[in-house]
C-alpha cells in the first residue's frame, strides 16, 4: 500500500479524526504512554461481538486530533490467543468496515530490545507504517544499556522516538512523529531480511534471530546489576517456603488496606446521600404544602418523594459506595503489577490453584472478591483463556464479601454467640471458611460440568521488579470506577429502582393503631408534653412502616415463599428479609429492624438492641423464632446464596448473556439453601432447636 | 509420552533439568495453542534458554527474561544441553554434555 498517487483508505475515527494503533508487548508501558498521549480522555468499547476491550482516546499531534487505538499487549501478532488475533484483526482492517489504521506506533521497552523488536518484525511484515518508541530509556540509560537510535531507525527505516512515559520525557518528540505518520511522511515500510538458520523449525525464529542480531549491532551494554537485584529478589520471593508466605502476607496486608482505606470514604458517601435524602425529603414536604391541588399534594408527598429520596437517591448511593473500595483495591493492585510482584505471586499459587482446576491469575479476582465480587468480576478479565475466566467469575462470589459482614455480626455476634467473643471469632471464620472451601470445590465441579477441561498451563513473563508509577495507578484506579459506574452502575440503579418499588407498593392505609398512635400524639403535643409526643409519633410510623412492608408486594413475596423456606426454619419475615437483600445483603438488617424493632430507634450499628429484640421475637405458635438451628440455617444461607442484583448484572454484561448469571443464581443459592435444609433439619432431629 | 530421540546423549527435557542447566531447544510436543505460547515468549526451536529455578511451575531464561512456566509444559520441551553455567549446579551423570 501508500504508493505515492492514490492514498488507501484511511481509517477515520466517527470523531473524523485518524487512527493511529498502539502496539506493544505487555509491560512495556503501554498503558502509562497511552495516558500520557490522550490525557486519559479516553473511551472504553467493545472489540465486535466480543466481551474483549479496547480503548481509544483523542491525542493531539502536530496541531490536530489523532485517535489513538491502544491495542491490548502482545508478543506476537499470530499467537493463539483472542486477544492477539483481534489485535491482528485491527492492524490489518478485519474488522471497522475493512479500513485499516493509518499507521502504528509500536512500543518497545529499552530495557528489553531484543524481545521488544521480535513484534516490531512482525509489525514491519503488516503494510502499515509505524513510528517506534522506544519507551523507558531512562531505566536504560541508568541501568548503562546504551541503543544507537539513529541506527536503530536506519535498519528499520522508521522513524524511532527514545521516550519515558513515566517521566514524560520525548513524548512530545513522539507527538511530531505521529504527526508526520498521519500526513503520510513515513511511507516506507521495511520489510526485514529474514535469513535464519532454523526457520524451517518455528517460524518465530526467524524474527527471534533477525531481533537478535539487530540488537547486537545497534546496542552495547555493560553488566548491569539491576538483573541481579532481580534475580536475588526472585530468589527469595518464588522460593517454594518463603514465597507463599509472602503471597499470603502480602495479599493479608491488601485487603486490610482496601478494608481500612475505603471505610472512611464509604461512611461519607453514605453519609452524603443520606444529608441528601433529608434535604430532598424536606424540599419535597415543602413543595407538597405550597400547592393547593390535593392530588399534587399527594403525589409530591407521598410517591415522588419516596421515588426521589428511597429509589433514586437510595439507590444511586447504593451503586457510588462501592466505588471507594473499588478504586483503592484496584489502585493497590496497579501499584503491586508495576513493581513486578504480582508476576511471582501468580507464579507461586499457580500449583494450588491448578489443584482445584483454576489458572494461576485467578487468584486476584477471588482475592478482591472478599471486597465485592463486582470488582472481583471486573479483574478477571486478565485471565485469557475464556473458560478459565468464566470459572473463576462463577466461584468469585462464594467468597465472603463486604457486604455479608453487617449479617454475619448480627447472627454471629448477636444471635449465635453473645458475650463469647472466642466462640465468635471461630464462627466467623467458619463462616469465611465455608466460602473460600465452597468455592474451590465448586470451581473443580465447574471444571467436570459445564466447563470441562483444565486451566491452561502457566506461561508468563515475570518482568524486572522496579518502582511503581503512583500515577499510572491512579488512572488504572479511576478507570476502574468509571467503568463500573458506566457499565454496571445504571443496572444495578435499575434493579434498585424496582426493588423499591416492590418494598413501597401497593400501599396501604394506616391502621386503626396508628391512627389512635397518631391522635393521641397530637393530645400530647397541645398539653405540651413534647417528649411523650414526639415519642407517640416515631411508634406511630415504625408501625406504619411495618404495615406497609407487610402489606407491600414484597411482603406478599415473603408470605407467598414462606412454605418454600419453612423448612430452613424461616418465615415470612425472615422471607421478606431475603427478598430486600437482592438489593444488598445488608438490606436485611434494616428489614429486621422494621419488622422486628419496637418503635424505640434502633441504629443499624447498634447489633446489641436488634439482637435483643430479635431473639425476643416468637413464631405464630409462640416458640422462640431465633433458635441455635435457625440462626445457623439463617447464617449458612448468607453465605452461599447469591442474592446480589449487581454481581449478577455485571455477569451479564462479562458474559454477554443471561445465561451464566441464572446458572449462577441458581446453583449457588440451591446450594445455599440444600445446606441450610440439612443443618437445620439435622438440629431439629438431635433435639437442638 | 516416549520420544526415541531422548536417548541422544546430549538432549533431555527441560522439567529434569537442574539449576544452571542452559540448552538449545530442539522440538515442542505439546498441543499447538500452548506450543504458540511458549514460542511467543522465546521457548522456540533453536532458541537457547536457561534454567533459573526447578520445581512446579519452574523458571526459565528466554530472550532476555524470565518466564515461569509449569512442568506441564516443560515436560514438552526438549533440550539440547549445552552447558551448567550456575556455579553450584553439578551436571547429572546419566547425561554427559553435549560437544556444542
Amino acid at each position: 500500500m501508500s504508493d505515492d498517487c492514490c492514498p488507501p483508505e484511511v481509517n477515520v475515527a466517527a470523531t473524523g479524526a485518524p487512527v493511529v494503533a498502539l502496539v506493544g508487548n505487555p509491560n512495556a508501558g503501554k498503558t502509562t504512554l497511552f495516558n500520557q498521549l490522550t490525557g486519559m480522555r479516553a473511551k472504553t468499547a467493545n472489540y465486535p461481538g466480543t466481551t474483549v476491550e479496547h480503548r481509544s482516546g483523542l491525542a493531539q499531534a502536530g496541531g490536530r486530533p489523532v485517535e489513538i487505538l491502544d491495542l491490548p499487549g502482545l508478543y506476537a501478532l499470530d499467537s493463539a490467543s483472542a486477544e492477539e488475533r483481534l489485535s491482528r484483526d485491527a492492524l490489518t482492517g478485519a474488522w471497522s468496515r475493512g479500513d485499516k489504521p493509518q499507521g502504528a506506533i509500536v512500543l518497545l521497552d529499552a530495557t528489553n530490545l531484543e524481545r521488544s523488536l521480535g513484534l516490531v518484525s512482525q509489525m514491519l511484515e503488516l503494510d502499515i507504517p509505524i513510528v517506534v518508541a522506544l519507551n523507558m530509556i531512562d531505566l536504560a540509560r541508568r541501568d548503562g544499556i546504551r541503543i544507537d537510535v539513529p541506527r536503530l531507525a536506519t535498519e528499520l527505516q522508521c522513524p524511532v522516538v527514545p521516550v519515558s512515559a513515566r517521566t514524560g520525557e520525548g513524548v512530545d518528540t513522539l507527538r511530531e512523529a505521529i504527526a508526520s505518520l498521519v500526513k503520510r511522511q513515513v511511507l516506507r515500510v521495511a520489510k526485514p531480511a529474514m535469513a535464519c538458520d532454523s526457520c524451517a523449525a518455528c517460524s518465530f525464529s526467524a524474527h527471534f534471530d533477525w531481533a537478535e542480531r539487530l540488537t547486537a549491532r545497534v546496542q552495547s551494554t555493560r553488566r548491569t546489576t539491576d538483573s541481579v537485584h532481580s534475580d536475588k529478589l526472585d530468589e527469595v520471593l518464588t522460593h517454594p517456603v518463603v514465597g507463599p508466605l509472602a503471597v499470603v502476607s502480602t495479599l493479608f496486608g491488601l485487603l486490610v488496606i482496601v478494608f481500612w482505606g475505603a471505610d472512611m470514604p464509604m461512611s461519607i458517601i453514605d453519609w452524603l446521600f443520606g444529608r441528601l435524602g433529608d434535604m430532598a425529603d424536606a424540599g419535597m414536604r415543602a413543595a407538597a404544602a405550597s400547592v393547593s391541588q390535593p392530588w399534587l399534594q399527594s403525589l409530591l408527598r407521598d410517591d415522588l418523594r419516596s421515588l426521589v429520596v428511597r429509589g433514586l437517591i437510595g439507590g444511586l448511593g447504593g451503586v457510588l459506595v462501592f466505588l471507594p473500595q473499588i478504586g483503592l483495591l484496584f489502585f493497590a493492585l496497579a501499584l503491586l503489577e508495576d513493581t513486578g510482584y504480582l508476576a511471582r505471586a501468580t507464579f507461586v499459587v499457580d500449583r494450588l490453584m491448578r489443584r482445584v482446576g483454576l489458572p494461576a491469575k485467578a487468584f486476584v479476582p477471588l482475592l478482591s472478591a472478599h471486597a465485592c465480587a463486582v470488582p472481583a468480576i471486573l479483574s478477571a478479565r486478565t485471565i485469557e483463556d475464556e473458560r478459565d475466566r468464566f470459572a473463576t467469575m462463577f466461584i468469585a462470589p462464594l467468597m465472603s464479601c463486604s457486604a455479608r459482614i453487617p449479617v454475619y455480626t448480627l447472627v454471629i455476634g448477636g444471635l449465635l454467640f453473645p458475650g463469647h467473643p472466642w466462640k465468635a471469632a471461630a464462627a466467623m471464620a467458619g463462616a469465611y471458611g465455608l466460602g473460600a472451601v465452597s468455592a474451590l470445590l465448586g470451581a473443580m465441579l465447574l471444571r467436570r460440568t459445564a466447563l470441562p477441561g483444565g486451566p491452561q498451563p502457566l506461561v508468563l513473563e515475570m518482568p524486572r521488579y522496579r518502582w511503581p508509577s503512583l500515577r499510572t495507578a491512579l488512572w488504572t484506579a479511576f478507570d476502574r470506577m468509571r467503568t463500573f459506574v458506566q457499565s454496571a452502575g445504571s443496572l444495578i440503579l435499575i434493579f434498585s429502582l424496582v426493588l423499591w418499588a416492590l418494598a413501597e407498593y401497593p400501599r396501604t392505609e394506616p391502621s386503626s393503631q396508628v391512627v389512635a398512635l397518631r391522635a393521641s400524639a397530637d393530645t400530647l403535643a397541645a398539653r405540651g408534653q413534647e417528649r411523650a409526643a414526639t415519642a407517640a409519633r416515631e411508634a406511630a410510623t415504625h408501625l406504619h412502616d411495618r404495615e406497609a412492608l407487610e402489606h407491600s408486594f414484597a411482603g406478599r413475596f415473603g408470605h407467598l415463599i414462606e412454605p418454600a423456606i419453612a423448612p430452613l426454619g424461616f418465615n415470612w419475615q425472615i422471607g421478606l428479609g431475603l427478598v430486600s437483600s437482592l438489593a444488598a445483603r445488608e438490606v436485611i438488617v434494616s428489614t429486621l429492624i422494621i419488622v422486628y424493632g419496637a418503635g424505640d430507634a434502633i441504629s443499624e450499628d447498634d447489633t446489641s438492641s436488634l439482637s435483643d429484640h430479635l431473639k425476643r421475637a416468637r413464631r405464630e405458635d409462640d416458640t422462640p423464632l431465633f433458635t441455635l438451628a435457625t440462626s445457623l440455617s439463617l447464617l449458612i444461607f448468607y453465605v452461599l446464596a447469591l442474592q446480589c442484583t449487581s454481581t449478577l448484572a455485571i455477569m451479564r454484561r462479562e458474559t454477554g448473556s443471561w445465561k451464566w448469571p441464572a446458572l449462577q443464581f441458581v446453583t449457588m443459592t440451591g446450594g445455599a439453601y440444600l445446606l441450610s435444609l440439612i443443618v437445620y433439619q439435622a438440629l431439629r432431629a438431635f433435639g437442638i432447636a | 509420552m516416549t520420544v526415541p530421540i531422548t536417548q541422544d546423549p546430549g538432549m533431555a527435557r527441560l522439567d529434569g533439568l537442574p539449576v544452571g542447566t542452559c540448552g538449545i531447544v530442539a522440538f515442542l510436543t505439546a498441543r499447538d495453542v500452548e506450543v504458540l505460547r511458549l514460542k511467543a515468549l522465546g521457548v522456540c526451536i533453536g532458541r537457547r534458554i536457561e534454567v533459573i529455578r526447578t520445581g512446579d511451575p519452574l523458571i526459565v531464561r528466554a530472550f532476555g527474561t524470565r518466564i515461569g512456566l509449569s512442568a506441564q509444559l516443560a515436560r514438552h520441551v526438549f533440550v539440547d544441553v549445552c552447558g551448567y553455567q550456575h556455579p553450584g549446579a553439578t551436571p547429572p551423570s546419566h547425561r554427559p554434555e553435549s560437544p556444542r
